[in-house]
């Protein structure tokens, strides 16, 4: 959602440094030159933030604040007072008129946007953009002062386009995320010190990486530092030494990927349910996931085929087999019409279980889809 | 004693206060350097084509010039508004001289009125033209401190009204 703020400063100077201060996010700024003004443009678009200068012509901002606090449409509206004036007596004013916080000119674009962030929840711009799919190249920061624990992160996720980069300086951290925003943090909990945890809270307190998935890492028997990660929120604890398996499931759950992909095609004019080499736990429950609204997509686009695709198995993976059975269940209970390609082994093991004895076999996808079609025609 | 005070002020502590709120904006704001300039005795600010100014009035009352030397108004517009040259226009200029002089002059008026001097701000205003000079009145004190960025000259010209005026505003 967009967040509205509200800029009242007669100063153009200062409302463009404010506007430029939020173009990284996904914020509309409105501007107004004084308190008259400011109030005028509140009422009508309710912003969620207002921030508002002190000194103004027409009505100052003391002014504009008090009548903002007495209308009971705007009243709850957080307020930041901009003033170039830090003596105390002017601070203590502004604190008990009811602001939520206050900036003392000169001030950097970084810690405007930083208090603001405190107040209202911003989006750096983009990052709402098309929804990631697994076998994007996406990008991971790995925060670890040993190269080779960087090299073991890369090893464990070398099947995918992915793109590794170590950070081995650690107090370069948050710079190098600035400029450059990863797609998740891996950072080692056995840094020296606190420096895991430091950083942790470092990218959390920055607004434009405040939402960037940060997962610690650490060896198994570390269950102090893992109660501690999860204590302070990290999105998910890495053991060493690393799971490939466990690493992409966290990852794609931490990211909301799309790996749908991965398991279901429409092809052909059919809705194809592969079964990869290597099956897993992992993959038997992604494939559960998205049997229903895949199954259901299929229906709504006119595919009523469906090729269930054991076919780079050679010999029968019972993990696979009992996933088969479930996903020929639900396309039974939809009303599809379906077939397995499958090897001659495995059809041969299929006819002697009682679930699977029934099944209608094919030697490939290809042979499936013609079967079927040839099916269609024929009836 | 207010007017202890004012006279005490309108030595080296104004010409501090004044260094320090100059480093602090041209710092924060532009991440320019500037350095104070000892010049001795300064008798007349800079030839310049356009000055800023903010007064105080209050417990103590005057006015604060920031005069700019040549292309100095326009890299601190150019590099706090992120323009080039070409792009800036004069009212942008004013606008952020004005602005400039706003902080600069708010930051003394904080260290004023932590001495017990409370004053407020007016509005910033700018004088354009060439061989801009102010003159205070003869009941006037005034305080001359002047800044190089570069080889661009800044001056800050204080202006604060007698000890007896300001008893006056005060009764």
């Amino acid at each position: 959602m967009e967040v509205k703020i509200l800029s009242v400063d007669d100063s153009k100077t200062i409302r463009l440094i404010i506007s430029r201060a939020f173009k990284k996010y996904n914020c509309k700024i409105l501007e107004a030159c004084n308190g008259v003004e400011g109030l005028a443009v509140a009422s009508r678009e309710k912003p969620d933030v207002i921030i508002l200068d002190i000194t103004m012509p027409v009505m100052d901002g003391y002014e504009a604040l008090a009548k903002i606090k007495a209308d009971p449409d705007l009243k709850k509206i957080p307020v930041v007072m901009l003033t170039a004036e830090a003596g105390r007596d002017n601070v203590t004013r502004i604190a008990k008129m009811g602001v939520r916080d206050y900036l003392v000119k000169p001030f950097k674009e970084d810690l405007v946007v930083e208090r603001i962030s405190r107040i209202v929840d911003l989006q750096p711009k983009g990052q709402k953009a098309e929804k990631k799919k697994f076998d994007d190249p996406l990008n991971v920061n790995v925060i670890d002062d040993k190269p080779a624990i960087v090299d073991i992160v890369k090893g464990s996720v070398a099947d995918t386009p992915w793109n590794i980069e170590g950070i081995t300086k650690i107090g370069d951290t948050v710079d190098i995320c600035t400029k450059k925003t990863p797609d998740l943090v891996l950072v080692s909990l056995s840094l020296d010190g606190n420096s895991g945890f430091d950083m942790f809270t470092a990218l959390r307190s920055n607004p434009q990486t405040k939402h960037i998935p940060i997962f610690g890492l650490c060896v198994k028997i570390a269950n102090e530092e893992q109660a501690r990660a999860v204590e302070m929120g990290f999105d998910a604890v890495i053991t060493k030494p690393i799971n490939p398996d466990d690493l992409k499931g966290k990852v794609m759950r931490a990211l909301k990927l799309d790996d749908s992909h991965l398991y279901f095609e429409h092809k052909e004019g059919v809705l194809q349910v592969k079964f990869p080499s290597e099956f897993s736990p992992a993959v038997a429950s992604r494939i559960q996931a998205h049997l229903r609204p895949k199954l259901t997509d299929a229906v709504d686009s006119g595919l009523n085929m469906v090729v269930v695709d054991l076919s780079k198995f050679a010999t029968a993976d019972f993990d696979a087999i009992k996933t088969a059975i479930s996903v020929v269940e639900m396309v039974e209970e939809v009303g599809l019409t379906y077939r397995v390609a499958a090897s001659e082994a495995i059809s041969k093991e299929a006819s002697g279980i009682e679930e699977t004895n029934g099944w209608a076999f094919s030697g490939s996808f290809e042979d499936a889809v013609a079967e079927l079609k040839g099916a269609v025609v024929a009836a | 004693m207010i007017a202890d005070q004012t006279a005490d002020i309108m030595t080296e502590e104004m010409d501090e206060m004044v260094q320090g709120a100059v480093a602090e904006v041209f710092s924060v704001m532009l991440n320019m350097p500037i350095e104070h300039e000892p010049t001795g005795t300064l008798d007349t600010p800079i030839e310049c084509s356009v000055a800023s100014s903010v007064g105080f009035l209050g417990k103590i009352n005057g006015v604060i010039y920031l005069y700019f030397e040549g292309k100095l108004a326009e890299n601190v517009c150019g590099g706090l508004l992120g323009m080039t040259e070409d792009e800036l226009d004069p009212e942008m200029v004013n606008d952020t001289l004005g602005e400039i002089s706003n902080m600069v002059v708010g930051q003394i008026k904080s260290c004023l009125c932590d001495r017990g001097l409370e004053c407020r701000l007016t509005i910033p205003s700018i004088l354009r033209g060439s061989g801009l000079k102010v003159d205070g009145t003869s009941d006037t004190k005034r305080r001359l401190i002047s800044f190089k960025s570069g080889d661009q000259q800044m001056v800050v010209e204080v202006l604060v009204k007698s000890e007896d005026n300001n008893e006056q505003t005060e009764s």
